[in-house]
């Protein structure tokens, strides 16, 4: 029996040693990447961390204002755009949830296609509604887009996290005095915490990932985000691989940061989404 | 609960972990951005000088017309009344003092007229993808830079007409060089749409120091097969260092060949395909024979736009096409790369070589255009004569790697081949190169087909998957008659 659990053991551990290189081979090529000059990617094209490796390529990001600026753009419109859809996310699970009104069903699966839509699809539409609102060329417009998948997004993972409460909680609070939105925000907001957490870093992500928007609709530089200026670093018909691996680097840091605080709580809402979802 | 409740307490630590790890980071990023604002990395030296002041001397040579002035000075109310900028979208290219140079030319000309003017710079990558959007919702700049291509796409419901802006300005100027002038005929689609301002081509590099050590030709290749042939004398794999991927590269090389060797998309009307040919199997036999060979590189297929470049600055191949960029950064060094002026030195520049039936140079144009949409035409045009003086453009010219537009433009010194090798080049392209759709009709399906790599498909299907010769030319033969109905209805 214990010589069958330690086969069992190596054959996990060669598995997730497996997953783990396929997974962390691209964050080790990028940081590689990062490190050297173009001349040094070209002439001595290894995989291992070369000799001539140098900092040159995180200075010169650092030294960029366009690059810094896209940042703090980015921090800016992800975190607003997450609040945002948090709280709405938050009202329009309860609703699907809690409430009992006709066409409930329906209206959470639209919710899902609007998520699914690709954007690719959507950035004419967008770009025509910002310039009708007059906020094209703006942080405003890009969180109000980012809105549009983030929304759908968060509210179909809370609704796992509604639907594991029971409703005798809400039930509870309302006998006791307190109307709806009280009872939402101090008995079942406080028991979905760990819910909002793995949301909000899923939500955030997905902004700070994100590309086409922010590229069509917002074009001046000082309202650009980090995948544009990590974009906009080929010119013509040069790309500085190592420098865009470099800004790319130091963009993932904070999305990084957020996962290793919040990871348990995002396999955690994963897990509370797909199944009770 | 109170493990609810101790859960909920952890989260929020967390929380100000998350909050405070941000802060950090961004603090830090500020922190380190001052530090090396402060610091201020070393001045590029370069071998040119530094670019002059944008002239700002009252305009034009030809004399404006009062009621030209009466409609600027009513546009130039209007724009200060609406309190936003007027916008310029400058295409952002390869030389960072060009760009500079443009900008602060436009903010000059703004102040020169007391209004607010935003110069944006636009990566000319990413231009098509911006230009839809801003089209669709209404948000064009007043007027911008713009490739021959998007601009025939784009055509007369989205673009102004500057038919006499052009005209007068070669009239000043001494009139259109050979290149430009394509723009300027008669039966050319996009004409009055724009005013040529840049012409560029790809000119072949060489490296002299290898084919010399391999024995082979270090003169200029006459036609694709002595390069070829040169290529694989000095390389044993990868010689010709010419992109096979859906990259512009690979299209403007193959589009080369493919006139050379008597191919033509379409018809004199530009309606009828014409690929279904005796020209284009000699085209496709010509690139197999090579391919077989080894004369392309193993990661020509998977390529960027920078592929080529990289390849040459690193040593792993013999001839490239480029527009001169690569000369630029051997020069002056780049963002990617350092200055290399050995390999500047052993690098011999030439025009394209022919194909058995004819040669070509073909040539692309950039253009400067006024949104239909904007509502300051006059002010836009203004810009646009401002921007195109003689003293405005030398100093953009002499960093950007294309080649001039106006005759009064070719008495700049550095067009001489001995004072810049591809200076000189991009200025044989620009008073003797041919247009880039020659001898096809420059039209909006002759734009597509290319935009759409439809050649370098085709080469893709035969060379890679494997296809017939005939199989792959009636697939790309539909393909171009699909494209030439849908822009012909």
């Amino acid at each position: 029996m214990a010589r069958k659990n330690v086969k069992f053991s190596l054959f996990k551990y060669t598995m997730l040693m497996f997953v783990a290189i396929f997974v962390l081979y691209p964050v080790y090529y990028m940081i590689t990447l990062s490190l050297r000059s173009q001349a040094s990617l070209w002439s001595n094209p290894t995989l291992l961390p070369a000799s001539d490796s140098s900092l040159e390529n995180y200075r010169a990001a650092f030294a960029s204002v366009e690059f810094t600026t896209s940042l703090k753009n980015s921090v800016i419109v992800c975190s607003s755009a997450t609040i945002l859809a948090l709280v709405f996310g938050v009202m329009a699970a309860y609703s699907l949830t809690i409430l009992k009104f006709r066409g409930r069903d329906t209206m959470g699966r639209v919710i899902i296609i609007a998520f699914l839509t690709p954007g690719a699809l959507l950035f004419i539409p967008f770009a025509v509604i910002m310039a009708n609102l007059n906020l094209s060329n703006s942080l405003k417009g890009l969180v109000l887009v980012y809105l549009s998948f983030m929304v759908p997004l968060a509210t179909y993972l809370l609704l796992g996290f509604f639907r594991s409460l029971p409703p005798e909680l809400e039930e509870a609070a309302r006998i006791d005095g307190a109307n709806r939105l009280q009872a939402l925000w101090f008995v079942l907001v406080p028991l979905i915490a760990p819910g909002l957490i793995s949301v909000a870093i899923i939500t955030f992500t997905g902004a700070y990932n994100e590309l086409l928007y922010s590229l069509v609709i917002n074009v001046s530089p000082s309202v650009r985000t980090v995948p544009v200026a990590i974009l906009n670093l080929s010119v013509a018909d040069e790309v500085p691989w190592g420098r865009t691996m470099a800004y790319s680097s130091v963009a993932a840091i904070p999305i990084m940061v957020l996962y290793f605080l919040g990871q348990r709580f995002v396999v955690e809402g994963l897990q509370t989404g797909s199944v009770k979802g | 609960m109170a493990k609810e409740k101790g859960s909920f307490l952890r989260i929020n630590k967390k929380l100000i972990a998350v909050v405070a790890a941000l802060g950090l980071l961004m603090g830090g990023t500020s922190a380190l951005s001052a530090s090396a604002a402060e610091k201020k990395p070393a001045k590029k030296t370069t071998t040119k000088k530094p670019a002059a002041k944008p002239s700002v001397a009252a305009s034009p040579a030809a004399p404006v017309k009062t009621a030209q002035q009466i409609a600027m000075e009513k546009e130039i109310a209007a724009l200060k009344a609406s309190g936003k900028p007027f916008q310029y979208w400058v295409g952002l290219i390869f030389s960072d003092i060009a760009n500079s140079a443009a900008t602060g030319q436009i903010l000059a000309w703004g102040k020169s007229r007391g209004i607010k003017v935003e110069p944006v710079l636009v990566n000319q990558n990413n231009l098509a993808a911006n230009v839809t959007a801003a089209v669709a919702a209404g948000t064009m700049p007043d007027a911008l830079d713009i490739s021959d291509t998007l601009m025939l796409q784009l055509g007369s419901k989205n673009l102004l007409n500057v038919q006499a802006l052009s005209n007068e300005l070669a009239r000043v100027y001494g009139g259109w060089n050979q290149a430009a002038a394509n723009f300027d005929k008669a039966d050319y689609a996009g004409k009055g749409l724009g005013v040529p301002y840049g012409i560029s081509g790809n000119l072949i590099n060489r490296r002299l120091d290898l084919l010399k050590e391999a024995g082979a030709k270090t003169t200029a290749p006459k036609t694709w097969e002595e390069l070829m042939d040169s290529a694989t004398k000095t390389m044993k794999v990868g010689g010709a260092g010419f992109a096979l991927g859906n990259v512009g590269d690979a299209e403007s090389v193959f589009r080369a060949q493919f006139v050379g060797y008597g191919g033509r998309y379409a018809d004199d009307a530009g309606k009828k395909c014409t690929i279904d040919s005796k020209a284009t199997r000699d085209f496709l036999g010509f690139v197999k024979k090579w391919y077989d060979k080894g004369a392309y590189s193993p990661s020509a297929v998977t390529t960027d736009g920078g592929w080529d470049n990289n390849l040459y600055l690193g040593g792993k191949t013999v001839f490239i096409a480029n527009p001169g960029s690569v000369y630029t950064t051997m020069v002056n060094g780049s963002a990617a790369w350092p200055k290399n002026p050995t390999l500047a030195k052993n690098t011999g520049f030439s025009a394209l070589p022919g194909g058995p039936v004819t040669r070509v140079a073909p040539s692309n144009g950039w253009l400067r255009a006024v949104s239909a949409t904007t509502k300051y035409p006059e002010l836009a045009q203004d810009l646009i004569r401002y921007l195109m003086k003689p003293e405005n453009i030398d100093v953009y010219y002499e960093w950007a790697i294309y080649g001039p537009a106006l005759k009064g433009y070719n008495k700049f010194e550095y067009w001489d081949e001995n004072v810049d090798p591809v200076h000189g080049g991009l200025f044989d392209l620009a008073t003797a190169g041919t247009s880039s759709s020659f001898p096809d009709v420059n039209n909006a399906a002759y734009a597509q087909f290319g935009t759409e790599f439809q050649l370098s498909k085709m080469v893709q299907r035969h060379l890679l998957d494997g296809d017939s010769a005939d199989k792959t030319i009636a697939e790309a033969q539909a393909a171009c008659q699909k494209i030439y109905d849908a822009n012909n209805k």
